[in-house]
């Protein structure tokens, strides 16, 4: 039996479903043998030992819940309540989506998905009810991403002033994305971001996934070490390591091992790349993640995940979690 | 937008980033009253604060002109207990503004009490409160 390889001009591997029927369910189609896509192995898995690990995609088997979030309708019903979201399993990868299931939510909270709880109106030919009676769409803002290691070192932000944001507000619009895949948004927000500790000590390795929306720094970490998605991608510990590839206004990859004199960096997009190597210093303890600078031009993160071990990884493993990563992101 | 630094002083059993994060607790309760928050509510604060990398004095950072919305249901016992240098004319007074904007909202700059100091971007990055970041 032949094998299909594309239905509609769309090769099979990217059919997530077919009417509503996951492609990994499916076996044939009119009788022929429907090659689907391979099963899904989350990244952490194969990649163990992680330190910290914030994704809007689930990165290790048995998580379910991706973060925790606040609505707010200024001042109208509903307001600053706050709920669980998990990640949305219909897909092949789960991630979260306005049919995420959400839980734990504050006292008089009847919605159970995402999209009813922010009231967002139709999205993708979804039109989501209105349970909690809003009488906006709500913006919602991330007060907690959770970690997944397995270590809680999870993310939080307990300033309402401080939250980024993953929806904001419009009606019938799709939370923030960034590289089409839902994202945690520093950018609206003076001071925004995640205070953290994460006791890590050299070497240790990182990747981010994400965009910078604007033409100034934008930090995924710091104060140091850092990692800045900017006009020359670069991360500093005492001392600076830079690529000449300027990610404003582009969706990328950056990982980074950070081995003081023996430190290396890699910064992606989808028309260059760049691996450097050098002194990038010794400081460890950097204290927050995603924070935006008020004294800072421009600086627009849309993050997508975040990990970090705390050794440094082999080459064929940078290699591997490259290629996991950009597999599900699309970067290049 | 009006960006305000408000260095905040220890009193009596509360040093000064104690005191901060009661005030800063207590201003997000003017909009949600803990008798409106849920146990798992991670919520807690209104706004960032800062620590002065040198003193570790701390600081709360505001905005003047952002409307703070003030809950039907706000209790103000807890904050008049944070503001033992505020004349008692100036707590009554601030008791009647709230009262007076319940299910409204106020600008924050007309709630700092006036024996606050405040401090602007300039002035706080001349006092030293924003520490090195390497470009």
């Amino acid at each position: 039996m032949p094998d299909i390889s594309k239905i509609n001009a769309v090769a099979v591997a990217d059919i997530e479903k077919l009417d509503s029927i996951l492609a990994a369910n499916i076996e044939k189609v009119n009788g022929l043998t429907f090659a689907t896509a391979p099963a899904f192995t989350p990244i952490l898995d194969t990649y163990t030992n992680a330190a910290a690990a914030y994704s809007v995609r689930q990165l290790k088997s048995g998580v379910t819940v991706a973060m925790r979030v606040r609505r707010e309708t200024a001042g109208g019903t509903g307001d600053d309540d706050e709920a669980d979201v998990a990640f949305d399993t219909s897909f092949s990868t789960p991630t979260i989506s306005l049919d995420s299931a959400i839980s734990n939510a504050s006292a008089g909270v009847t919605a159970t998905t995402l999209g009813q709880f922010i009231n967002v109106g139709t999205v993708n030919g979804t039109t989501y009810t209105n349970p909690d009676s809003l009488t906006v769409t709500a913006s919602c803002f991330v007060d907690e991403w959770k970690d997944q290691s397995g270590n809680a070192n999870h993310a939080e932000q307990t300033a309402q002033g401080s939250q980024p944001q993953i929806h904001d507000g419009t009606v019938n619009t799709d939370l923030i994305l960034a590289n089409g895949k839902p994202a945690v948004s520093s950018e609206a927000v003076d001071y925004s971001g995640f205070p953290i500790s994460l006791g890590l000590s050299q070497p240790f390795t990182n990747f981010v996934v994400g965009k910078n929306n604007g033409v100034g720094s934008a930090f995924y970490y710091g104060f140091s070490p850092q990692m800045n998605a900017a006009f020359n991608s670069n991360i500093y510990a005492g001392s600076g390591l830079s690529t000449t590839v300027d990610l404003r206004n582009e969706a990328h990859i950056m990982w980074a091992v950070f081995n003081s004199s023996n430190s290396k960096l890699k910064s992606i997009k989808a028309t260059q790349s760049q691996e450097v190597s050098g002194n990038a210093g010794t400081d460890t303890n950097f204290n927050y993640l995603l924070r935006r600078r008020s004294n800072d031009q421009g600086s627009n993160l849309v993050a997508n995940e975040l990990i970090f071990w705390d050794s440094e990884q082999s080459s064929t493993n940078l290699s591997g979690i490259e290629t996991d990563i950009n597999t599900y992101f699309s970067i290049y | 937008m009006a960006t305000v630094y408000l260095p905040v002083q220890p009193i009596e059993g509360m040093d000064s980033a104690e005191r901060a994060e009661a005030l800063d607790a207590e201003t997000w309760r003017l909009r949600r009253p803990l008798s409106l928050q849920s146990p798992q509510d991670v919520t807690k604060y209104y706004y960032p604060r800062i620590t002065h990398p040198t003193t570790g004095q701390v600081a709360i950072v505001g905005d003047t002109t952002e409307e703070v919305r003030i809950s039907p249901q706000v209790d103000l016992t807890d904050m008049l207990a944070l503001l033992p240098e505020v004349p008692q004319e100036e707590k009554d007074g601030l008791v009647m503004f709230i009262d007076a904007n319940r299910g409204g909202s106020v600008p924050f700059g007309q709630l700092i009490p006036s024996t606050s100091e405040q401090l602007t971007q300039e002035e706080a990055e001349a006092l030293g409160w924003f520490p090195e970041d390497p470009e």
